[in-house]
C-alpha cells in the first residue's frame, strides 16, 4: 500500500507540464496587463496635459482679448476727453482777436 | 413749340451775360421769369449752383465763407487774394456766413471744393483718431 501511496504523491510528467505552461501563461497575461495598464495611464496623462495646455491657451487669448479691448477703450476716451477740453477750452479762448490772428494764420499756410 | 431749356443752358446764358456787364439784378428777375412760366422754380437752387459752376468755368468764382465771427476787411481780402490765386481767377465773390459752431477760423466752398480751416474741423481730427 505504502508503495502505491508513494507513486500516486508523485506528479505526472504530463501535469507538470500543463502546469508549467499555466504558470508561463499567466505570467503572460500578466505582464501584457501591466503593459496596457501602463499605455492606459500614459495615454490619460497626455490627454490631460493636451487639455490642460489648451485651456491655458484659451485663457491666455481671453485676457489678450479683454486687455486689447482695455487699452482701446482707455485710448477712446482720452481721446473723447481730450477733444471735449479742446472744445471748451477753445470756447473760451478764442476772442474776436486770437480769431483773427488764425485766420490770418491760416490763409499765410494755405498759401 | 417752346423748347425746355437744360439747366446747363441756363447757367451758361446767365453766366455769359453777367460776364458781358449786364445787371445782375434783371439778369436773375429774366431768369426767376422763366422758371415761374415754365413752373421749374424748384429748380431754382440747383440753377444758382449751375450758374455758379459756369462761373467758375469763365475764371470767377463765387465762394461761400463760414466763421464763427465777422471776418475782418483785411483777412478777407486775403482769402479772396488765394482763392484768385488757386483758380487763377480775374474775379471773386463772397458770401460770408456765420456758424459759431465752428468755433474759429474760417471754412471756404466753391463749387467744386471747400477748404475747411475751422477749429471745429481740427476737433473732429482729434476724435477721428479714435480706434
Amino acid at each position: 500500500v505504502l508503495k502505491w501511496l508513494n507513486k500516486l504523491s508523485r506528479p505526472l510528467p504530463k501535469l507538470k507540464r500543463v502546469l508549467k505552461n499555466a504558470r508561463q501563461e499567466a505570467n503572460e497575461i500578466v505582464t501584457q496587463a501591466k503593459k496596457e495598464a501602463s499605455s492606459l495611464v500614459e495615454q490619460a496623462e497626455s490627454k490631460a496635459k493636451a487639455r490642460a495646455e489648451s485651456v491655458i491657451a484659451n485663457a491666455e487669448e481671453e485676457i489678450n482679448k479683454n486687455i486689447a479691448n482695455a487699452r482701446k477703450t482707455i485710448h477712446n476716451e482720452a481721446i473723447e476727453l481730450v477733444a471735449m477740453a479742446t472744445e471748451k477750452v477753445l470756447g473760451t479762448v478764442v476772442d474776436d482777436k486770437v480769431d483773427q490772428s488764425l485766420i490770418a494764420e491760416s490763409v499765410k499756410e494755405s498759401v | 413749340v417752346a423748347t425746355r431749356l437744360s439747366r446747363r443752358r441756363i447757367a451758361e446764358y446767365v453766366a455769359n451775360r453777367l460776364i458781358a456787364g449786364d445787371k445782375a439784378e434783371s439778369v436773375f428777375l429774366e431768369i426767376a421769369a422763366y422758371l415761374k412760366d415754365n413752373r421749374r422754380t424748384k429748380e431754382g437752387s440747383l440753377v444758382v449752383r449751375d450758374i455758379e459752376q459756369a462761373l467758375l468755368d469763365r475764371g470767377v468764382v463765387v465762394a461761400d465763407i463760414t466763421s464763427a465771427r465777422p471776418i475782418n476787411q483785411v483777412a478777407l481780402e486775403d482769402i479772396k487774394q488765394f482763392i484768385a490765386k488757386h483758380y487763377s481767377a480775374q474775379r471773386v465773390y463772397t458770401r460770408e456766413s456765420i456758424d459759431e459752431d465752428t468755433i474759429g477760423g474760417f471754412k471756404v466752398a466753391t463749387p467744386d471744393k471747400e477748404l475747411d480751416r475751422t477749429l471745429r474741423r481740427y476737433i473732429s481730427t482729434i476724435k477721428a483718431s479714435k480706434v
